[in-house]
C-alpha cells in the first residue's frame, strides 16, 4: 500500500512541473529553421520538367552529410537525409538521372539511389573493394555516371584506382594499384571519366594517367602523361612558409572537378584560374575562353546539350556575373549572361548551371544555383536572385543575446535617472518625465491615426525591447567567418557581415564578448569577435555594434601573434568597456581596447589560467606582477590531471548568481552551498592499466590550483557534457560496461555553517573541504548538447536543458536528478524530493521542441529575460531551435489563455449589481420611513 | 443587566439602593468594558466603605489579578487538544491568545483604576505576570508550531551573497 502510494506521489510530482504545450501554442512562443549545411555537390533534377522547362527541384549534397532536394521556386527544403557523421555518411559524389539521386559514400563504399520525388531509398549496392579503405588515412576521389563509378584511394605514393561497371551487384570492373614518389594524400588530384589527373606544384607538372593505358588487365606499371604548367599559362604562387606549423595553409595549387561536365578539370593557382579539358588518351589542354579571367575566377560549368558552354562567374566587390562561353563557336554568348548582386563581398566556391527552353519563345534561356565562400545558397535566373539561402547558420560556433535598446523617448528618462539626486527631487523629476512620456505617447497615437500610411509595411519594425524584455537580438558566428544579427522572436536576421579573412581558431572556436551592453546610453553598445586569419594563422579582433553591425573603434583588427586565450574581465573601465585580455602563445598579454587604463585589471587578484590542448596539465598565472604599463604574466601553479588528455575545463557562467545560500534542511536547520565562483570541472579521459576507458572528473579551485574533489569512473566513454552551475554540477557519459547514458549529478555544500558570509575567497586560510552530495541516474537516451536555463535573478529553479540524440530537446527538472534524493523511504524529507530512482524518467510534455526532431545540435544558449519566470532557449547545429521555457511556471504572469473577459464582467457585473440594490434598498427604507 | 450588590444578608439594602447603582453602573460602564467575573459589584461597594466590603473589594481584586494565571491551566489543555498541525483552528486559538493577554496588558491601569489599596502594586504584578504567562504560553505554541524564526533557515533568504575577492580568467588553450 506504502509502495502504490508512494508510485502515486511520484507521478503526481512528475507530472505537476511540465507545462505542456496545447496544440494551438505551437508557433507562439516557438520557430525552428531548418538547415542543410554548406552545399558541396548539386545538380537539377530535370525529369520533373515538363517538355524541357526549368527544373523544379534541386538536389545537393553538403558536407554535413546531408542529402536534400530543395524546391526551386522559393528554396524550401522538399526533403532531407540527415546521414551519420563521419566518413560512412560523407557523399562523395552525387548523380541525379531519370527521377533518382544516386550517391556514392566511401566507407563502406555503398551506392544509393533515392527517389527525387519522395525520398525513398530505392537500392542500397555495397562497392566491393579488395582492400580496406581507412577513413583517417588518404584522400578518397569518386566519380560516377549513369553506368559506372570510379572510386580512387590516394595515401602515400600509392594510388588505387576501381572501376565499378555494374551497378546492379557491385561488381567490379577492374581495379589497379599505382605507386608513383609523389602521390600523397595531400595530392590534388581529379577523376574524369577517362583518367586520374593530378598536379603537383613541386614539380611543376599536371600528371593524367588515362584508363585506356590500364587495359583490363593488370600488367606492366602504367605511365602518367605529363604536361607542364607553363604550357597551360599557369605558374605556382610561391608562398612564404613562416607559418609552417599553420595547418590551414592555403595550397598552392588545386585542381577540382567540374559541375555538369565528366571531362573537364578546373585548375586554380592564386588568382589566376583555367579550365582543362582531358582527352581520352589523357591529353591535357587548356580551354581557350575569351575573356579569360584574372582577378576574381570562381567556378565554372559545362553543359554539353547542343553544344559544350563553360559558364564563368566572376565577381567584383557585391556584384556577380556569370558569363556562357560556347566552345564551338568560341564567343562569349552574351544572351545567357546573368548579373546580380550580393549582400557579401564573397567569393562565388560553386556554381551549377541548368539551361532550358523557354516557353514562351523557345531561346534558351539560364538559371544557376550559386554557393558562395559564406556558405549562401543563391538560385539565379535572368531577373535576378530568386531565392537565397543562408547555410553559414548551419555551422554556428558563437552565440550572444543582447538586450535591445529602449525607445529614445524613454531613454532621457533613464540618462536623467543615473544622476544621483535628492528623493523629492527624483520624484518630481520622475514624474515630470513620466508626464513628457504620456503626452508624446498621446502625440504618436494622434498622428497614427491622422495618418495611417505612415508606417509602410515592406520597411522593417524599428527594434525596441518590449515590455518584459523578451524580444532581443541573437549575435551568431558561424564557421564561414559569417556574423548575424537575428531577431529571436522571428528567427529574421537584421543584419549579417562576412569577414572574409578570418576563420575559427584552432580549437574550432569563435569567441564573441559583449564588451558594453545597451545600458550605457549614449555609448553604443559594443562586441568583440576573436579569431584567427586565414592565411597566418594569426589571431584577429573584430569589434562591432551589435545592434547594427557596423564596425567601431578600431573594427577589424589583425594582431601580430597567434591567440593562446582570450577572456573579457569583469569590471569596466571609465567607458563602461569591459577589457578584452588576450595571451598569445608565448604568454604576452595584451587587453582591447588597447588604451584600457590597468587600473581596471590591477587592483583585482586576477588568475588567468590556460589548459593546453591535448596535454594533462594546467597552469596558473598571476597578473599580480604587472606595472601600471604593461601587463605580465608569472607562473602561479601548475596540476597534473590523470587519467590522459585533458577534454574540456567546465567553469560557471560568468556572473552566474546564486540567489539562496543555502538548502533549508527537514529538521530547519541550513546547509550551506559551497559557491565557489572560481571553481572549475576538469575532464580527462585516458586508458587503464587494462587498456579500459577511463574518466576522470576533476573540481579545481583555479586560483589556488587546489583539487577540491575527484571522481574516476572505469569503462566510461564520452562524449561527456558538463553543466555547471551554482553549486552543482551535472555530467553525462555512456557507459562502456552496462551499456548506456548515466548521469552523474553533484552538489557541494560548505556545511551547517559558514566560514564567511560576506565574501569568498580561494586563498582565505584553512579551508575545510566541502561536503559532495554525488548520486548516478539512468538515462534512456542519449545527449547530443546540454545547458541550464538561466533566469534574471536566478530565483527560478534552474531546469536542465539536454538536447537528445532522439532530436527532441528535454526540459528536466533538477530536482529530478538531485543528489540527496533520498535512498529510502521514511524519516523527514527535505522540502521536493522524493525517493531515489534509477531510472530518470522523462514525460513527453517535457520536451519543449514537441514532435519536431532537430538533428545534429551542437550546441544550447540560454539567456534571461526581464521576467523572472521566463527564460529564452536558443538551440543551434543543423537547424536552429528558438523557444522560451518557464522552469517554475509562469509564477509572475498570467496565461495567455487567461479570461480578461469574464473576470472583467464579473467585476462589473458585481459593481453594477452593488450600485442597484444600494439604490433598490434606499428606495425601500424611505417608503418605509413614510409607512 | 441586572445588578446584584453585596451580598445575601443586605437584601433591603440592596433594593434601597438599586437606583443608585444603575446610575453609577451606567457611569461607569462608558469607561470600562464590562468584565464577566466583576459585574457591578465594584461600584457598589464603592458607596460602601464599611470595613467588610474593604475586605470584599480587595479580594475582588485579588480575584482579577489571579484570572489570567488561572486560566492556564485550561489555555494548556486546549492548546495540548489543538495539535500542532498547521490549520484554521489552532492559528486562530493561538492568535487569540496572543491578542488577549496584550490587550489586557494596555489596559492594565484601567482594570485596576477602580480598586485603591496598598495591594494595588502587587495585585497589577500578578496580573502581569499572569497576562505575560499566557503570552509565553501562545509564544510556545507557535514555536511548537514553527511559526517562529528562530532558525537560521528564516533569515536565509535575506542574507546577501558573498561577494567575490579573487576573479579568474581563461580556459582551455585556443591554440
Amino acid at each position: 500500500m506504502e509502495k502504490l502510494l508512494l508510485a502515486l506521489l511520484i507521478l503526481v510530482s512528475i507530472a505537476l512541473p511540465s507545462s505542456s504545450l496545447h496544440e494551438d501554442q505551437i508557433g507562439k512562443f516557438d520557430w525552428i529553421q531548418r538547415g542543410i549545411g554548406s552545399v558541396h555537390l548539386a545538380q537539377f533534377d530535370e525529369s520533373g520538367s515538363a517538355d524541357g522547362g526549368p527544373a523544379r527541384r534541386l538536389v545537393v549534397a553538403t558536407q554535413h552529410n546531408v542529402l536534400a532536394v530543395l524546391n526551386t521556386k522559393n528554396g524550401e527544403i522538399m526533403w532531407r537525409h540527415v546521414l551519420p557523421i563521419g566518413a560512412t555518411g560523407t557523399i562523395e559524389s552525387l548523380n541525379v538521372q531519370e527521377g533518382k539521386a544516386v550517391i556514392v559514400s566511401d566507407n563502406p563504399p555503398l551506392l544509393r539511389s533515392f527517389d527525387v520525388l519522395s525520398g525513398t531509398l530505392i537500392k542500397e549496392v555495397p562497392l566491393k573493394l579488395h582492400y580496406k579503405p581507412d577513413s583517417l588515412y588518404g584522400k578518397r576521389l569518386v566519380q560516377h555516371d549513369s553506368s559506372s563509378v570510379t572510386v580512387a584511394h590516394l595515401t602515400s605514393n600509392t594510388a588505387e584506382i576501381t572501376r565499378f561497371s555494374n551497378l546492379k551487384t557491385g561488381a567490379q570492373e577492374w581495379q589497379h594499384s599505382i605507386s608513383q614518389p609523389w602521390i600523397s594524400s595531400e595530392s590534388q588530384c581529379g577523376l574524369t571519366e577517362v583518367s586520374l589527373t593530378c598536379v603537383d606544384a613541386s614539380l611543376g607538372l599536371v600528371l593524367s594517367l588515362p584508363f585506356s593505358r590500364l587495359g583490363k588487365t593488370t600488367g606492366k606499371e602504367p605511365q602518367f602523361i605529363s604536361t607542364s604548367l607553363e604550357s597551360i599559362g599557369l605558374s605556382v604562387a610561391v608562398t612564404s612558409d613562416d607559418d609552417a606549423d599553420c595547418k590551414f595553409r592555403s595550397i598552392p595549387i588545386t585542381l577540382q572537378n567540374v559541375h555538369g561536365s565528366p571531362r573537364h578539370l578546373l585548375i586554380t593557382s592564386g588568382e589566376s584560374s583555367s579550365v582543362l579539358q582531358v582527352g581520352s588518351d589523357g591529353s591535357v589542354t587548356p580551354v581557350k575562353e575569351a575573356g579569360a579571367s584574372s582577378g576574381a575566377v570562381s567556378v565554372v560549368d559545362v553543359t554539353q546539350a547542343d553544344d559544350a558552354v563553360i559558364y564563368r562567374a566572376l565577381h567584383h566587390k557585391q556584384a556577380i556575373r556569370i558569363s556562357g562561353f560556347s566552345l564551338a563557336l568560341g564567343t562569349e554568348l552574351v544572351s545567357r549572361s546573368l548579373q546580380f548582386s550580393v549582400g557579401a563581398e564573397a567569393a562565388v566556391r560553386m556554381l551549377v548551371v541548368q539551361q532550358y527552353q523557354r516557353r514562351g519563345d523557345g531561346e534558351v534561356a539560364v538559371r544557376a544555383l550559386v554557393v558562395m565562400h559564406d556558405d549562401s545558397v543563391h538560385l539565379v535566373a535572368s531577373p535576378g536572385v530568386l531565392w537565397l539561402r543562408e547555410e553559414a547558420l548551419a555551422s554556428v560556433l558563437a552565440v550572444e543575446a543582447v538586450d535591445l535598446p529602449i525607445p529614445a523617448s524613454s531613454v532621457s528618462m533613464h540618462d536623467h535617472m543615473a544622476q544621483r539626486a535628492g528623493v523629492l527631487h527624483s520624484l518630481v523629476h520622475r514624474v515630470m518625465l513620466q508626464g513628457s512620456e504620456l503626452l508624446s505617447w498621446l502625440a504618436e497615437l494622434l498622428e497614427d491615426s491622422l495618418s495611417p500610411s505612415h508606417s509602410s509595411p515592406d520597411s522593417p519594425p524599428a527594434l525596441y525591447r518590449d515590455e518584459f524584455n523578451i524580444h532581443k537580438l541573437l549575435i551568431i558566428a558561424t564557421a564561414s567567418g559569417k556574423i548575424f544579427g537575428m531577431d529571436n522572436l522571428s528567427g529574421a536576421l537584421v543584419w549579417s557581415e562576412y569577414l572574409p579573412s578570418i576563420q575559427p581558431l584552432p580549437s574550432d572556436k569563435l569567441l564573441l564578448f559583449l564588451q558594453r551592453s545597451v545600458a550605457h546610453f549614449p555609448h553604443p553598445p559594443q562586441m568583440v569577435l576573436v579569431a584567427m586569419h586565414k592565411d597566418s594563422c594569426r589571431g584577429v579582433v573584430h569589434t562591432f555594434n551589435p545592434l547594427t553591425g557596423e564596425p567601431t573603434g578600431k573594427g577589424l583588427e589583425f594582431l601580430p601573434y597567434r591567440i593562446s586565450q582570450a577572456s573579457m574581465l569583469a569590471q569596466n573601465d571609465q567607458q563602461f568597456i569591459k577589457p578584452l585580455l588576450v595571451v598569445d602563445t608565448s604568454l604576452g598579454v595584451h587587453a582591447f581596447p588597447s588604451g584600457t587604463e590597468l587600473s581596471v585589471v590591477l587592483p583585482h587578484k586576477d588568475v588567468l589560467y590556460i589548459a593546453t590542448r591535448n596535454s594533462t596539465h594546467i597552469t596558473g598565472h598571476s597578473l599580480r606582477s604587472s606595472t601600471k604599463e604593461s601587463l605580465k604574466l608569472t607562473p602561479l601553479w601548475s596540476q597534473h590531471f590523470p587519467p590522459g588528455t585533458i577534454e574540456g575545463v567546465y567553469t560557471k557562467r560568468p556572473g552566474d548568481k546564486v540567489h539562496s545560500a543555502g538548502r533549508v534542511m527537514a529538521d530547519r536547520s541550513v546547509l550551506y552551498k559551497y559557491t565557489n565562483p572560481n571553481l572549475a570541472v576538469v575532464v580527462a579521459r585516458g586508458l587503464d592499466h587494462i587498456n579500459e576507458n577511463l574518466l576522470g572528473v576533476y573540481l579545481v579551485d583555479l586560483v589556488s590550483g587546489a583539487v577540491v574533489d575527484w571522481i574516476s569512473h572505469s569503462r566510461v566513454s564520452g562524449p561527456v557534457h558538463v553543466i555547471h552551475s551554482e553549486n552543482w554540477v551535472v555530467y553525462t557519459y555512456y557507459h562502456d560496461r552496462n551499456r548506456r547514458h548515466e548521469l552523474h549529478s553533484l552538489e557541494l555544500f560548505e556545511g551547517p555553517s559558514q566560514a564567511n558570509a560576506t565574501a569568498f575567497s580561494s586563498l582565505a586560510g584553512a579551508q575545510r573541504p566541502p561536503l559532495v552530495e554525488r548520486q548516478a541516474y539512468i538515462l534512456p537516451f542519449g545527449v547530443q548538447a546540454s545547458a541550464h536555463t538561466i533566469t534574471e535573478k536566478s530565483i527560478t529553479t534552474k531546469c536542465l536543458l539536454l538536447a537528445l540524440d532522439t532530436g527532441g530537446i528535454a526540459q528536466v527538472a533538477r530536482w529530478l536528478v538531485d543528489p540527496r534524493r533520498p535512498m529510502s523511504g521514511g524519516g523527514p524529507r527535505e522540502e521536493g524530493l522524493v525517493q531515489y530512482m534509477p531510472e530518470v524518467h522523462l514525460p513527453s510534455t517535457d520536451i519543449i521542441s514537441y514532435n519536431q526532431t532537430l538533428p545534429r545540435v551542437s550546441g544550447i544558449y540560454s539567456a534571461p529575460t526581464g521576467l523572472e519566470s521566463t527564460s529564452i532557449v536558443f538551440v543551434y547545429g543543423l537547424d536552429l531551435f528558438f523557444s522560451r521555457v518557464f522552469p517554475s511556471k509562469m509564477f509572475d504572469m498570467l496565461k495567455d489563455d487567461f479570461d480578461y473577459v469574464l473576470i472583467a464582467g464579473a467585476l462589473l457585473g458585481l459593481v453594477a449589481a452593488a450600485l442597484i440594490t444600494r439604490k433598490l434598498a434606499q428606495r425601500k427604507a424611505l417608503y418605509h420611513q413614510w409607512k | 443587566m441586572i445588578l446584584k450588590c453585596a451580598n445575601q444578608k443586605h437584601r433591603n439594602w440592596k433594593l434601597k439602593l438599586r437606583s443608585h447603582c444603575q446610575k453609577l453602573e451606567h457611569r461607569t460602564a462608558q469607561r470600562e468594558p464590562a468584565q464577566p467575573n466583576e459585574g457591578g459589584v465594584t461600584i457598589c461597594s464603592e458607596t460602601q466603605r464599611s470595613p467588610d466590603s474593604q475586605k470584599l473589594v480587595v479580594k475582588k481584586a485579588w480575584d482579577l489579578a489571579l484570572g489570567p494565571i488561572k486560566g492556564v491551566p485550561m489555555n494548556l489543555f486546549l492548546l495540548y487538544m489543538s495539535g500542532n498541525s498547521i490549520s484554521i483552528f489552532p492559528i486562530m486559538m493561538v492568535g487569540m491568545m496572543l491578542m488577549r493577554p496584550c490587550k489586557a496588558l494596555f489596559a492594565t491601569n484601567a482594570t485596576f483604576s477602580t480598586f485603591e489599596g496598598t495591594q494595588a502594586i502587587l495585585q497589577k504584578a500578578t496580573y502581569l505576570l499572569g497576562n505575560l504567562a499566557q503570552i509565553g504560553l501562545a509564544l510556545y505554541k507557535c514555536q511548537s508550531l514553527g511559526l517562529l524564526p528562530t532558525h537560521a533557515s528564516d533569515w536565509l533568504a535575506f542574507q546577501e551573497p558573498a561577494s567575490q575577492v579573487e576573479f579568474v580568467h581563461g580556459g582551455f588553450g585556443l591554440w
